[in-house]
């Protein structure tokens, strides 16, 4: 069978790509790039001749470029920034920074949105540490690090808003986070440091270590968090219309799950080790390990008359990496890594099929991975100041059962149908949890495993026209084992119109690949594989316009096929087209003692068209038609209702800023306020019009509505935090934070809403009432 | 139309083909700019080195072994990259950072760091304040060197200069190395005085 076609778009099969990376590859490589030095105390060695050569530069392209040249739209989150920002972890982080950016909930853990592209997992952008690809490529995509209550050992994060897959590599749809942690370097210092957070109980403990001697130089840290979690107001749909908060309005008895727990109630925990020898090679070595329960609809479970957090997700990620950057002469410069990487992911469901609570017939996911990456990527320089890039990359990726379980816990797959064999404990004839459920698509047995390759090809020239005038001309090809060539392109001119004011406009194709498990399962059984694919322009503005301000302005135009899992078939398909504008910038004033921000973002859905014979979607309620009560007489069909993106605030205004009050006291503010969820209001408005006038319009089903609309659901949101920093002396420091200070719309956190209903219930609004919490956070530098 | 011409078969076909034109190029002229690199982190390297071309005169250490000091009034915009210094030495001296809060302190300064002087009226006042101090002024301010800040960064599209102001320089008693000055793309004052 055949994957649906909506005609925009074919997969590439020409050869012409061949023929143009063979002209990229004879280039002839004159002179080199200077070796970029590793760390602060590398460039302390540098003549002024040296130092005069550089350029100052920001990612987004594997060329050079400037911070206010990037075609890329970048926020960039310091040491300092995170320091004094109260968050709880990335995803609160990226909130209060990046313009527009916005997660919400759901059963496989925080899904994080930019520029309206949100999904049901977190594949539709790239987790980029130190350079290297972190995604979970199985199934839930961006997972470990995100999590993550400590991030004391990061210098500093990138975040590009939009496609950056032909720079990162496919999945880059929505964007990319790029992590850098702190370099060895000793004269940063040691520390230790402790923190705790109320309610969720959070305690955490911290350390970092530095060590240089002739031959190399070392950076260590290592962090344990263990956060309990709170019970904090939940409030859901059960089936017939019963609604309200867990424990009190509906399921009266029942206990929500612990929010922000630890999942199984391990620790969250981090180990990093960094090392840079004397010959040029760096290498570091990473390992976390976070987990908590996460829920879409779920509450606690019982087991043995106990009710309990069963419903929840854990990773735990080893990386090592090699790296070295070899001049070739003057302008030319050879980058290679090679890096080794473990993966354990788990997922366990709420529902209860064994008494066994750690039985495969109660996970969804529980397996592990490895995978081996290499790459090289060769820049040089030509006459009048053009670059170029071009590199390859291969990885291996296996799969297996999770790290210390046997091949028969083993689960895969959407529907956990990839498992080891007939003796797999998912295998149980007339109970709930089997790898066998749907019905024609029985399991898929793997033994102790199955594996993939991915080849990749990259090239980027930055064509300086004139002084005022840069083209910058990008393209990747992606294969793997079960996909076509995936291709993505860019193609920006960069316009310097005056001084610290430059105009960038970018055309540029991004994919991604679906997921490893979904790739297998589809191969298996004959379906096609093809990508999702965005297509996007953008006009961007930056300006420096003196050292008090700057400030981006962005209007872009994105059109994406978007495929996703459909469990009303069990495969993996494209299921509409979507096109929307949007509107973002940035300003940013520094002033003496201080900084302070605005990020905007309105973000319009222009269009949504659902393939034929798709009937429901996560995107949008404006193109609908689902049977929402199934084989009911009569059928009620909710259709189309509005023109807005489900799961996004179509609005949002972000103020942030610190001021040293006084020279040992620094003072943190943070406010986003998100507007009316349209999209999910339209869900709503939907479905009560196609109850209308029908036998189901009853007396409950209208006072569910009239309970909803009581909560302020999917209404205007406002979070304030503040943090007030004080320096004891310079060894000793102090933090008092406060999150959530506002009541303007008690800081709801919603679930991704899958849509889907089955029953005549609005069951889209689930949502927690986050918590006032209070925090502490005492630092020793020495 | 737009939709089919950002078609992947014409992006990609364009972009390896300008990536090969690019990369046929004659030979890089030897002055082409080389690699990039943070501004903080950038100005860090350039201060220390600024320190290198420089003599303060004895007078300015109050001990033989008086460490070096450089300094930052107000707002740091290195944040850790300027502990970098702090493993380095000046002519035999340990190199300390401080972050002062009055003139007074800032006097004892060697080197003093101050982004914008016009934000305050600390900064505004300065060069008055400092009077003769051996203290070798740097801000990023544009046209700081012209308001007596003995160095101001500038940047000139995406490198960073410098202007330099020699009466400042004179006054605080310092001998410059004139490698310093040829570099600078402004010289405020007269020189060989």
């Amino acid at each position: 069978m055949k994957s649906l076609d909506i005609g925009i778009g074919r997969p590439y099969a020409g050869k012409t790509w061949w023929l143009a990376l063979l002209l990229a590859l004879q280039a002839p490589f004159s002179q080199a790039l200077a070796d970029p030095p590793k760390s602060d105390d590398d460039l302390l060695d540098l003549t002024f001749d040296q130092l005069l050569s550089y350029r100052l530069v920001v990612p987004g392209a594997l060329t050079k470029l400037t911070r206010l040249e990037s075609p890329a739209a970048t926020t960039i989150i310091t040491a300092e920034d995170i320091r004094l920002t109260p968050a709880r972890n990335l995803y609160d982080l990226i909130e209060v920074y990046v313009p527009g950016a916005y997660w919400m909930m759901s059963a496989t853990g925080p899904k994080l949105g930019v520029r309206g592209n949100i999904s049901s997992r977190n594949y539709k952008y790239l987790l980029v540490l130190n350079g290297r690809v972190m995604n979970e490529k199985a199934s839930v995509g961006a997972s470990s690090e995100l999590e993550t209550w400590d991030l004391s050992d990061i210098e500093r994060i990138e975040i590009v808003s939009g496609p950056g897959s032909v720079t990162y590599g496919p999945g880059a749809v929505a964007g990319v986070i790029s992590i850098t942690t702190f370099k060895p370097d000793a004269a940063r210092g040691d520390s230790v440091s402790v923190a705790y957070v109320d309610p969720y109980q959070s305690k955490m403990v911290a350390a970092s270590k530095h060590l240089e001697t002739e031959q190399l130089k070392m950076f260590a840290h290592v962090s344990v968090t263990r956060t309990p979690g709170q019970m904090a107001r939940t409030f859901q749909v059960s089936n017939n219309n019963t609604l309200g908060f867990v424990g009190d309005d509906v399921r009266p008895g029942v206990q929500p799950l612990d929010y922000y727990g630890d999942f199984k109630d391990q620790p969250q925990v981090k180990a990093h080790l960094a090392l840079e020898f004397a010959n040029g090679w760096s290498w570091w070595t990473r390992y976390t390990q976070q987990g908590s329960n996460w829920f879409s609809n779920e509450v606690k479970s019982t087991f043995n008359g106990e009710q309990v957090d069963q419903q929840g997700l854990r990773s735990r990620q080893f990386t090592s990496t090699a790296s070295k950057d070899l001049a070739l002469g003057d302008k030319m410069n050879l980058a290679t890594v090679i890096s080794l990487g473990g993966y354990d992911f788990e997922r366990r469901g709420e529902n209860v099929f064994s008494t066994d609570r750690d039985n495969a017939l109660n996970y969804r996911f529980n397996y592990s991975s490895k995978q081996l990456v290499v790459r090289s990527t060769l820049n040089w320089q030509t006459a009048g100041g053009t670059q170029s890039a071009v590199g390859a990359e291969w990885t291996r990726d296996q799969y297996g059962p999770g790290w210390g379980d046997s091949p028969q816990q083993m689960r895969m797959g959407e529907s956990g149908e990839i498992i080891n064999g007939p003796d797999s404990q998912a295998l149980k004839a007339g109970n709930g949890g089997d790898a066998n459920r749907t019905p024609g698509q029985p399991a898929i047995y793997v033994g102790n495993g199955w594996g993939a390759s991915t080849s990749s090809l990259f090239a980027e020239t930055n064509l300086a026209l004139n002084t005022e005038h840069k083209m910058l001309v990008s393209g990747r090809a992606d294969k793997n084992t079960y996909t076509k060539w995936l291709l993505s392109g860019r193609l920006a001119w960069i316009w310097t119109m005056a001084e610290g004011q430059l105009l960038k406009l970018t055309g540029q194709r991004s994919s991604r690949m679906n997921t490893a498990s979904q790739l297998f399962v589809n191969a298996q059984r004959g379906f096609s594989n093809d990508p999702e694919r965005l297509d996007a322009i953008e006009l961007r503005y930056s300006a420096q316009w003196n050292k008090t301000l700057a400030w981006n302005l962005s209007a872009f135009h994105d059109n994406e096929e978007v495929v996703v899992f459909q469990g009303v078939d069990n495969i993996n398909r494209l299921v509409g087209q979507l096109k929307l504008n949007g509107i973002e910038g940035d300003l940013h004033v520094t002033v003496p003692n201080g900084r302070f921000g605005v990020a905007v973002s309105m973000v319009r859905q222009q269009s949504w068209k659902m393939a034929p014979g798709v009937v429901t979607n996560n995107v949008s309620y404006s193109d609908y038609n689902f049977p929402i009560n199934g084989t009911g007489t009569p059928l009620h069909r909710q259709l189309g209702d509005g023109n807005d993106l489900n799961n996004w605030p179509n609005d949002s205004i972000k103020l942030f800023g610190e001021y040293k009050v006084a020279p040992a006291w620094t003072v943190h503010a943070d406010l986003r306020w998100f507007s009316r969820l349209q999209g999910a209001l339209d869900g709503l408005a939907g479905l009560q019009q196609a109850v209308a006038g029908t036998a189901a319009d009853t007396a409950a089903f209208k006072a569910a509505y009239a309970r909803i609309a009581a909560e302020g659901a999917f209404a205007s949101d406002a979070r304030l935090n503040l943090l007030v920093d004080h320096a004891f002396s310079k060894a000793w420091s102090l933090q008092l934070y406060a999150l959530n200070l506002l009541d303007k719309g008690n800081n709801k956190r919603y679930a991704y809403d899958e849509a889907g209903n089955t029953v005549a219930a609005p069951r889209l609004v689930r949502l927690v009432e986050e918590p006032r919490a209070f925090g502490a956070r005492l630092t020793l530098r020495y | 139309m737009l939709r089919r011409f950002f078609t992947a078969h014409w992006l990609v076909v364009i972009a390896f083909a300008c990536a090969a034109c690019g990369g046929m190029g004659r030979a890089a002229a030897a002055d082409t700019e080389a690699a990039a690199l943070d501004e903080a982190r950038l100005k860090v390297a350039l201060i220390y080195n600024f320190s290198q071309f420089i003599e303060w005169p004895s007078s300015a250490f109050g001990a033989p072994d008086a460490p070096f000091q450089i300094c930052v009034l107000g707002a740091d915009p290195f944040g850790a990259s300027l502990l970098a210094v702090q493993k380095r030495q000046h002519q035999g001296r340990p190199i300390q950072v401080t972050h002062p809060a009055t003139v007074e302190e800032a006097r004892h300064c060697h080197v003093l760091y101050i982004d914008n002087p016009r934000a305050t009226p600390l900064g505004r006042d300065l060069a008055k304040a400092l009077g003769e101090a051996s203290v070798l002024t740097v801000s990023s301010a544009a046209g700081s060197a012209d308001e007596g800040i003995a160095i101001g960064f500038v940047r000139q599209a995406d490198k960073i200069r410098w202007t330099m102001n020699l009466n400042a320089v004179r006054r605080a008693q310092l001998k410059v190395s004139a490698k310093l000055i040829e570099i600078a793309v402004n010289v405020v004052g007269e020189r060989g005085k």
